[in-house]
């Protein structure tokens, strides 16, 4: 799972989304915490298509990508995207193989409000819920 | 896209998911029926011609096998999500994606189809999916599951969804479309062949009438008869 998907995911348990949302706009249990085991990050190079960057900028949360990225150490992104952002190739290139080049293959996601570990097994989490999260 | 014909580029599509294979251990209560590769790529091909896949967000509900999810990121799509609640089913999805050097380039979820899509959607952010593709089950065996794969894709707000149905289920599903905010038509008459997956069915091959629908958040353009038509169909 690259960090375009976990840019999505949220927790799921229902007493945690019950509670997530703060009254200035925040929620609580986004972004999950990537937490991979050791050796669990794999990074593949794939060809960039400025077209898929430029589509997918808008279409991110920034502040969650840019949490994510500090968390692993990976990148340091700026606070807000940059004006002209989408014309600037290199800045494209750098959000482009944080997103979609780095891959969770073994570790966990952990939910930020409750706690919730969301293990990802080969590449992909397990969602699941128990009956009594539902 | 390339200036191939239409009936060059479901040949081509076919081929490569043709080698797609169905499922090591079908579940009857879930419906897992094998999306043959000729409807797939007649799915695709139609949704491209859109332009509800190059280069989109395009999300598979109920990924099965990865039939549909493959087909999307062999016809360009940018990002590709398949989800499923079934561990065997994502495990074959993995093993397809594998064979077709295609696993750095969609990723699975596993996860319940209406609770993956309502807690996204509870991000204060929308998602940014643009397409939704989902062949759910019919509601055969547990009745509403369709209309319930229908729910959870609306939820997560997409731009557009694809849907496949039993014809006989065409006003009804029609209805609540509209009721859920969309836009609905069937946009193609398909025949889904039912192999002799389950030990109950008495004949080795039968086939279900389907429809195709397409859900827009915009009232559908004229255009869609054209479109089909250069879908190859």
């Amino acid at each position: 799972m690259r960090l375009v998907t976990q840019n999505l995911l949220t927790c799921q348990v229902k007493a945690c989304m019950d509670t997530a949302a703060t009254p200035d706009g925040g929620f609580l249990s986004y972004p999950l915490k990537v937490v991979p085991d050791a050796g669990g990050l794999k990074q593949v190079a794939s060809p960039f298509d400025e077209g898929v960057a430029k589509s997918i900028l808008p279409r991110l949360d920034w502040a969650a990508l840019r949490k994510t990225a500090a968390e692993l150490g990976v990148a340091a992104l700026p606070e807000e995207v940059p004006a002209g952002a989408e014309s600037d190739a290199g800045f494209l290139r750098s959000v482009y193989a944080l997103v979609f080049d780095i891959h969770l293959e073994e570790g966990n996601l952990l939910c930020p409000h409750c706690g919730r570990a969301y293990p990802v097994r080969k590449g992909v989490p397990n969602m699941l819920l128990r009956d009594d999260e539902m | 896209m390339d200036a191939a014909t239409p009936q060059l580029r479901v040949k081509r599509l076919r081929a490569v998911l043709q080698s797609v294979r169905p499922f090591s251990s079908p579940k009857i209560e879930l419906e897992q029926y094998h999306t043959a590769a000729d409807l797939a790529a007649r799915i695709l091909l139609l949704a491209q011609s859109h332009g509800d896949v190059a280069g989109r967000t395009v999300v598979d509900l109920g990924c099965g096998t990865a039939m549909l999810a493959i087909a999307a990121r062999a016809c360009g799509a940018g990002v590709v999500i398949g989800v499923d609640t079934d561990a065997d089913a994502l495990a074959d999805a993995a093993s397809n994606l594998r064979a077709l050097e295609m696993e750095d380039g969609v990723d699975l979820v596993h996860s319940e189809v209406g609770s993956f899509c309502r807690s996204v959607a509870k991000r204060p952010r929308p998602a940014g999916v643009h397409t939704v593709i989902t062949n759910p089950p019919f509601g055969t065996r547990t009745a509403g599951a369709d209309v319930a794969f229908l729910e959870a894709a609306a939820a997560l707000q997409p731009q557009v969804i694809y849907s496949l149905h039993k014809t006989s289920t065409r006003a009804f599903l029609l209805g609540r479309a509209e009721e859920m905010g969309y836009h609905a038509e069937a946009v193609a008459e398909m025949a889904f062949p039912l192999p002799k997956a389950y030990a109950f069915h008495r004949k080795s091959e039968g086939s279900v009438a389907v429809d195709l629908l397409r859900l827009t958040r915009e009232p559908p353009a004229a255009a869609t008869a054209a479109a089909a038509a250069a879908a190859g169909e």
